[in-house]
């Protein structure tokens, strides 16, 4: 073994003697970084937004002949200061329809992954440039290849130096059973994760639940572990809603499971039986809050995902959403103090607030319409601005006077939804508003 | 030569120093607890695989007496944490952090001679105009135990000869506001594991700076080094056979 550098005789110099006690505080000091704004949902290894977040990045399905009928990138300001305050500032066609869904950043917040359903292509924006107007790099076009049939990637989640991209589907048969896929933050694939299924359960507790599916994946850090849930494959998500809950195999063919994993090797360690679809994955924030919230959308409850005292995680029902046939609840916003839950319900358009102070009994405090459907809700860290989207997939969507398609902004005083500014994407000719991330200018100097 | 070295972290030094008291800080258990940061056990080392996640960059880097060296050299051979720095760095969640979890690394291989011999600690700064050889010697003497893996602690020349080291890495830093109470920059904590192979196989971060995962990681890359190894000549005995 070559050694080009030897070491010295131990010393001990004067200086050393000063900053050790320094260095040795300095382990001590919880690296999770509080901030002052941004979206309380985003990954815990990503650079933060601190203060006023000034854009929306709003990942946007296309509707034919609507505009130019292509999924775009769209940048609305929400920089109160701004003289464009409440007003789309850009737009970014990618030239065609592909079922736009999630997207992330990367951890140092120098691109954007905007994710697509339909052909499982990623398409990755330069945000770090010019955040007002994000440019377009490239796609990633290799997902179904490069993974070994992983179909359908749900969004892109930031790890450090890289994206999981949890998928939904598989080239084989278009069904539930997938993975989780890496690559780096260059766009080179590097691993993929089956789901663990009954056949291929490796031992794991809960293996008699296994089903295969995924949808949402995010990561715990002080507890090393991952959670993720299930929703359907492309053969159902492709589907004209109206005409799938009609067929009563098809409507079998959902997600039942979250899995809970070791972060670190990637492997399982159990599954929980969630009946009904459990979507968004949201981890509590705070310090010994060792509890994930999900909601499942067909079963229209509120589930937690929690270390007992006895050390090992359980997962239990713990809230109706609402409505006796279910609201479809589909997106969640936990506050950044883990007291305050926004749950969008597309099925009634309504936003319900949970009081979650003890996640294990929430209580509704109040229910508010925020349109004829909506699906995303984003929060800013401080929990004073809140963001609404309505489209849910462009087949599942609503028709006629009900299909709204907006973002529609809010402010939050502790009690009520107040509204600030909307923006009406069909009038705008932008098409279904999805899934929003903030953006900011002073990230980069 | 008036000494360049952080007022705010010589203040902070000084205060915490004077509530302590003197001599050799007391030494570092060889194994570490779990903590409420990082509230896991670790994994078994090689239970898991490392993907390749990318080529670790070459560059020129003068070492500590400012003679002419390149990265690949030091990298050639023996795995590598690499931590990206400035010793203006007043954030003591950021560099200071970073550069403490490799001393505790330095400490962790006291008691193993196998895993010393094959580490190297590496420091980088990116902040050459401050940081001479003769600033980042300094950092280094209060780091360095001097046993255990060795550690270096390096710059490079000039802005020239970072900018793609820094690129190619994928090592953010930005200029902070002005009067930033952290110092001059911000950038994203980062910390490479780099194989014998001049290969990066994973990148730690804030909340997954754990230094029990790190040496994990470390001691999963030799079993896989020795595995290899055991392949190739294995392999080799087999040409042999077949020839003969």
């Amino acid at each position: 073994m070559r050694r080009l550098f030897r070491n010295d005789q131990n010393s001990t110099s004067p200086r050393r003697r000063l900053l050790v006690p320094l260095i040795l505080a300095s382990l001590a000091i919880n690296t999770s970084r509080p901030a002052l704004a941004d979206e309380t949902c985003v990954s815990p290894y990503m650079t933060r937004i601190e203060g006023q977040e000034e854009y929306v990045y709003v990942w946007t399905l296309g509707i034919e002949g609507l505009g130019d009928g292509s999924d775009k990138l769209v940048t609305v300001d929400v920089n109160p200061k701004s003289s464009d305050y409440g007003k789309v500032v850009y737009s970014y066609s990618v030239g065609g329809r592909y079922e736009a869904h999630h997207g992330g950043f990367t951890d140092d917040r120098k691109q954007f992954w905007a994710a697509a359903l339909d052909t499982s292509r990623i398409f990755v924006f330069d945000v770090r440039s010019q955040p007002a107007r994000p440019q377009y790099l490239k796609t990633i076009t290799d997902l179904p290849a490069k993974s070994g049939g992983a179909t359908g990637p749900h969004g892109a989640y930031a790890l450090p130096g890289r994206m999981l991209i949890p998928c939904l589907s598989n080239s084989k048969d278009q069904g539930g059973r997938t993975a989780l896929v890496e690559y780096s933050n260059e766009g080179e694939y590097l691993a993929t994760h089956w789901m663990p299924t009954r056949d291929n359960a490796r031992g794991i507790a809960g293996a008699e639940f296994a089903d295969g599916y995924g949808y949402d994946a995010r990561v715990l850090p002080r507890k090393n572990v991952m959670l993720s849930s299930s929703f359907t494959g492309a053969a159902n998500y492709l589907r004209p809603f109206g005409e799938l809950v009609q067929d009563a195999d098809a409507m079998k063919n959902f997600g039942q499971t979250m899995t809970l994993w070791d972060f670190h090797t990637r492997k399982p360690k159990k599954v929980f039986h969630v009946p009904g679809a459990p979507l968004e994955v949201r981890w509590a924030w705070g310090p010994g809050h060792n509890y994930a919230f999900t909601a499942t959308a067909l079963g229209s409850k509120l589930w937690l995902v929690y270390e007992d005292t006895n050390d090992e995680w359980q997962a239990k029902e713990v809230a109706h959403i609402g409505g006796e046939k279910g609201v479809l609840p589909v997106d969640l916003s936990l506050s950044a103090d883990d007291s305050t839950l926004f749950v969008g319900c597309f099925g009634d358009g309504k936003c319900r607030v949970f009081d979650v102070s003890n996640p294990h009994q929430p209580k509704l405090i109040d229910e508010q319409v925020i349109g004829r459907q909506v699906n995303m809700v984003s929060q800013s860290w401080d929990g004073k601005r809140l963001y609404f989207t309505s489209s849910l997939l462009a087949n599942w969507d609503k028709h006629g006077e009900d299909n709204e398609q907006f973002l529609h902004a809010y402010d939050w005083n502790g009690r009520e939804l107040k509204p600030t500014f909307s923006v009406d994407f069909a009038k705008e000719k932008l098409g279904r508003p999805h899934a929003m991330n903030f953006g900011s200018s002073k990230l980069y100097n | 030569m008036m000494k360049k070295f952080p007022p705010l972290l010589s203040l902070f030094a000084i205060i915490i120093a004077s509530t302590i008291a003197d001599g050799e800080p007391q030494r570092a258990e060889l194994s570490l607890p779990r903590t409420a940061e990082y509230d896991y056990d670790v994994p078994e080392p090689g239970t898991y695989t490392l993907p390749v996640l990318k080529p670790a960059a070459d560059g020129a880097v003068p070492d500590s007496d400012g003679k002419p060296a390149r990265l690949h050299k030091l990298l050639d051979g023996r795995i590598t944490i690499l931590s990206f720095i400035y010793t203006r760095c007043a954030d003591p969640r950021a560099c200071l952090r970073a550069s403490g979890v490799l001393m505790q690394l330095q400490q962790l291989t006291l008691a193993e001679p196998a895993v010393a011999t094959n580490l190297l600690l590496l420091t980088l700064s990116f902040d050459p105009t401050h940081d001479t050889p003769e600033v980042m010697s300094r950092y280094g003497a209060v780091f360095n135990r001097k046993q255990g893996a060795d550690w270096l602690f390096l710059t490079t020349e000039n802005r020239d000869q970072l900018a793609p080291l820094l690129d190619r890495y994928g090592q953010q830093v930005d200029r902070a506001r002005p009067g930033s109470a952290t110092g001059p920059y911000t950038h994203t904590l980062r910390v490479y594991l780099i194989d014998g192979q001049k290969r990066i196989r994973n990148i730690y971060s804030y909340g997954l700076l754990d230094p029990r995962l790190v040496m994990t990681d470390v001691r999963t890359l030799l079993i896989e080094a020795a595995q290899s190894k055991t392949v190739t000549q294995s392999s080799a005995k087999s040409a042999n056979l077949k020839r003969n």
